[in-house]
Parts: C-alpha cells; structure tokens; sequence
C-alpha cells in the first residue's frame, strides 16, 4: 500500500500528531481501508478516544464496534465535524447565560430568546433521528475523490430534545415574500476571506421539515463539540444543514447565494446523484436527504465463525425518513437473500436494528451483504454511484468473513 | 405525552437492545412519526470547566527543505492532516486544489510559490 519513503508516512504523521497531545501509544490508531487510512485514536473533551480525521478544525470519527453497542449513539462516541479554523468557539462565546438566539430579517416581529425563554416559551418536543454527514464513507469511493477521508463512521442517532422550529420561525411573523431561512453558528473562519459557514433552507421547507432548535442530547446537554448550547436538529436531512452552536436564524426574500450552499454541497441534479466516474455533472442542486443505508454491525471485515453453530447477524438501517419497510441480508456473497427481522422502532428518522440468524455449514470464505428497502420502495445500488464530491455513498456493503 | 417514556440514558438503550435480540421479540410499531411532545424540564449542565480544552498539538508538514513552502503556506487555517490524509490525486487535481485555496478561501500564496507546492504534493500524494 504504501510505496517508497515519504514523509507522511505513518511514523511521521502519528510521531507528529502526538506532539503535546495525551500521550498515546503507536496502538491507539486504526487503519481504515483505504490508502492513507491510519488515524491516531485522540481523546477530547467529554469524548470517549475517537477516530481523528484532522485535528484543527476538529473532525472526529465514531468507532464503527459502538454502532453494535446500543441503537442510540452515546454522547460521548458521537462523531465531530467542523469547517472553520475558529472551531469549536470557546467556551467564553458559549455562556448559557448571555447566550442569545436571535430571528430577524424579513419578519414581523425580531426575536432575541434566551435559552430560558426558548425553553418555556415554546412546546418541548424530541425526535429519535439519524445525523450523518454528507461524505460519511467518502474514504471508501473509487476512483478516490478529495475531501474529508472518512470511513463509516461520521454517523450517529440521538435522541434530540428542544423546540420545533416551525414554532420559533411562526413567533417571528415572517413576512410576506420571505423565501429562505438561514443558518449561523458561532464558529468562526480564522481569516476573514473564509466564508461563514451559513446554510439555507426554502422557508416552506423549514416549516415543514420537523426541524428541532436543540439543547439536549440524549437526556443531557449538547456536549461542547456538539454544538453546545443549541443547535438545529434536521431529521433526514445530512448533517451540513444541522448548524452546531447555533445563533442566528435570518429571514431572507432571495435566494441565499453563499459559498457553502453553492458551490459547496451540491449534488448531481439526478434522481441518484450520481455522474460517470471521472466526469463533472452538468447540472447540481443542493444535497438534501439521506438516500437509504445499512450495515452488519456484529461482525467486522474478516471475522472468524464456526460452521454449525447458530450465529446472530445484527446490524442497522435508515433512511431519510419514509422510515425502513424491510432488510435482506445475503450470507453468501449476494447469492441468496433472506429477510431480516426488524427490531424497536424508534421512530422514522431513527437508526432501525434489524437481526438474522445464520448457521453455516459450508467453510470457507464468504461474505455478508446487507440491503433494506424504505417505504416508498427506495433500495441500495448494488454496484457503487459516484459524484465528484464523494457524498451520499450508499452501495449494498459487504463484509468478507471466513466460515471455520 | 408521559415523561416515562422518555429513556433518560444510552444504558438504557443498551438494555432494550440486548432484550431485542430475540428473533420473535421484535416489535414492529409503524405509528411513530416525527417530535413527540414532552414535559418542561428546567435547564441543566453548564459543562464542567475541564470540559473546554482541547488536546494540545498538532501534526506538522516534515522540517524538510522540499516541505518548507508547505510548512509556510497549508498549515495556517487548518492543520496539516488536511492534507495529509487526502488520497492520492492527480496533478490537475491537486493544481485544482491549490487553486481552491486561493481563490475561494483566499489564501496568501504568491503565484511563484505554486509549483512547488504543487510538486510535493504530487510527488507524496500523486496517483503514478
Ligand atoms: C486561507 C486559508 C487556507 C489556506 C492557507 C489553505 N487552506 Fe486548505 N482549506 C481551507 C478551508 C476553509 C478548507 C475547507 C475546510 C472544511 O470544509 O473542513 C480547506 C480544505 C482543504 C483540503 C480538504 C479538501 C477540500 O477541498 O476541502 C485540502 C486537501 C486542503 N485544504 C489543502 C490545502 C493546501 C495544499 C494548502 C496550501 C497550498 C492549503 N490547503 C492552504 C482553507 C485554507
């Protein structure tokens, strides 16, 4: 894999990344993959040690073993994902005290809310719902595209609990000819030539999405590099529209134009997203919902089973919020397919647990594919989809076992 | 909406996950939609004071002579792992890249320190 002397060889980049950090062994990496996979395992602030794409901003990965530990993502296992090289802002801008969220532009009536005032003005409501990023397993794309190299695990489900945000926008009165709503955060370019991370939503799209202004996570408060105090909650949506940190709410009546709406996160203008390998679409539009994914979770690429013996495969399924109608699960590389049975529904946005189980009787390699189908019939490609973007991966996966 | 519903804790969770291992157990319950309604609760946690400092350092470009017009211009908005961890790509593409930089976060790279950069990054991260 990796050929001749270079400097960022893993030596170097994990003797580098270690300067000055907790002092980690050479063992606390993983290797995904895929060429230039190895990440140092890094512990943050209220984090379990996660898989650590980049370092300033902050990205950090899930640990895919803890997608088999429990259906909701623990708080401290969440993925992390910032742009700007002012982030997470410090703890000085994030205050629960002085913090304010403020609605204006083409309105009514302006809104500056306290978290209090947020909290008990407004009916509180949660949602089980899936975040996941736009190029969660970008790594895995082939030919290899540019961007955040992450495997499967820039993914997470929580329960989300603050106040709709259709009743916040609605409180605000907005005015007639409003068109798109935006999105700001705290967090901050560190030279001003880069844009602000703002995101847009049609206004009627933001009434309806069952958008949540959240401040808990799981029963607890957003940790820090979660958006702590309050961010917005997009069930079904990727994770770029859920603003961390999240502070300004502006009312427009044009079509938003800022760079990370276009030319950022776009997608090919076609029904799959998808483009010839190597070429450039010719149209894009805005990335919006998840398309429908699944994954075996019990066991990880090249995992040993003894024939004879009953073995329970489990694993996950979501989609962008019609909610999962059924999985089938394939023992024989794609051969044959069986259904799954689907565990507790937690709701349409939710990670849905589905099991099989499996006695193999033939030795040898194998392999496990899952694939599951949504309510509006909407399946998995066998064969992968590219964009030049490496967003929205969402091929049948298969992990290869050895049958003892 | 009754506030027991309302799990409090990913234990919790764990234990409805075990307890939904048995093939027959599993529940099918198509009716859950969208937020469901819940109890006022007052605020809680402001994070411990611990709880809002990052891990310190960060990995750096090598002290080489051919890495140095790297040290000095990609490491100043975001860390070197940026880079580091991106696949191997072609020339066009990292040109590309090295443009992106400049004209969409407006980097301060003179035009005559692009070649250079550009030829490290191709001969470190260039598809053969
Ligand atoms: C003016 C600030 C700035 C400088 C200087 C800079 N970059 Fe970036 N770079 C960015 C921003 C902003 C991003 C996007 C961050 C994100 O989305 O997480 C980025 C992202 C990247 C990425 C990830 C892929 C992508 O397109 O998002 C690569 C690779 C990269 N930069 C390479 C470089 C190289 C090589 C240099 C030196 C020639 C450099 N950068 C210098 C601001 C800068």
């Amino acid at each position: 894999m990796h050929r001749g002397s270079r400097p960022w060889d893993r030596r170097n980049f994990l003797r580098a990344g270690l300067i000055g950090t907790t002092g980690l062994a050479l063992a606390d990496s993983v290797e995904l993959p895929f060429e230039f996979g190895t990440r140092p395992l890094v512990k943050y602030p209220q984090k379990r040690p996660l898989i650590r794409l980049t370092t300033r901003p902050p990205q950090l990965e899930t640990p895919f073993e803890v997608f088999n530990e429990s259906l909701l993502t623990p708080n401290d296992a969440f993925f992390v994902r910032y742009h700007l090289g002012g982030s997470p802002p410090p703890a000085s801008v994030l205050d629960p005290k002085t913090f304010r969220l403020t609605v204006a532009g083409t309105v009514g009536k302006e809104l500056s809310l306290s978290l209090e005032e947020l909290r008990n003005g407004f009916e509180n409501v949660e949602v089980v719902a899936v975040n996941q990023c736009s190029g969660n397993s970008r790594g895995h794309f082939q030919p290899r595209v540019p961007g955040g190299q992450s495997g499967h695990g820039a993914m997470g489900c929580a329960r989300w609990r603050g106040v709709r945000l259709a009743d916040v926008l609605k409180a605000a009165s907005p005015a007639a000819g409003s068109r798109q709503v935006l999105f700001d955060g705290l967090d901050r370019p560190l030279v001003p030539t880069i844009p602000d991370f703002v995101k847009s939503l049609e206004l009627e799209e933001a009434l309806e999405s069952g958008g949540l202004l959240a401040w808990e996570m799981n029963g607890e408060a957003l940790p820090w590099l979660n958006g702590y105090p309050l961010r917005l909650v997009l069930p079904g949506h990727y994770g770029t529209y859920w603003i961390k940190h999240l502070h300004s709410i502006r009312l427009v009546d044009a079509e938003f134009k800022g760079f990370w709406m276009n030319p950022a996160y776009r997608i090919p203008d076609d029904p799959c997203a998808h483009v010839e390998p190597g070429t450039a679409p010719k149209r894009t539009v805005p990335i919006r919902r998840f398309n429908v994914r699944s994954f075996l979770t019990s066991l990880t690429s090249g995992a040993r089973v003894p024939s004879g013996n009953e073995t329970l495969l489990r694993g996950i399924a979501f989609d962008g919020g019609a909610g999962i109608r059924e999985v089938l699960v394939s023992t024989d590389d794609g051969r044959s397919w069986s259904g799954a049975a689907l565990g507790r529904d937690l709701g349409r946005f939710a990670f849905r647990e589905w099991t099989l189980a499996w006695k193999p009787s033939v030795a040898g390699a194998t392999a496990v594919k899952v694939r599951a189908v949504n309510r509006l019939g909407e399946g998995q490609p066998m064969e992968p989809l590219w964009n030049p973007s490496g967003y929205m991966r969402n091929v049948v996966e298969r992990t290869p076992l050895v049958v003892l | 909406m009754s506030p027991s519903r309302r799990p409090k804790s990913s234990p919790t969770d764990a234990v409805a996950w075990l307890a939904a291992f048995p093939v027959g157990l599993a529940v099918v319950a198509l009716a859950a939609v969208g937020p469901v309604a819940v109890p006022e609760e007052p605020p809680r946690n402001p994070h411990a004071a611990d709880a809002w400092t990052l891990p310190a350092g960060e990995p750096v470009f090598p002290a080489d002579e051919d890495a140095m017009p790297l040290r000095r211009h990609c490491q100043l908005c975001h860390s070197s792992d940026y880079i580091s961890t991106q696949p191997r790509l072609s020339r066009k593409a990292w040109e590309a890249n090295v443009e992106k930089m400049r004209s969409k976060y407006g980097a301060p790279i003179p035009t005559n320190a692009v070649p250079a950069i550009v030829e490290y990054l191709v001969r470190n991260h260039g598809t053969p």
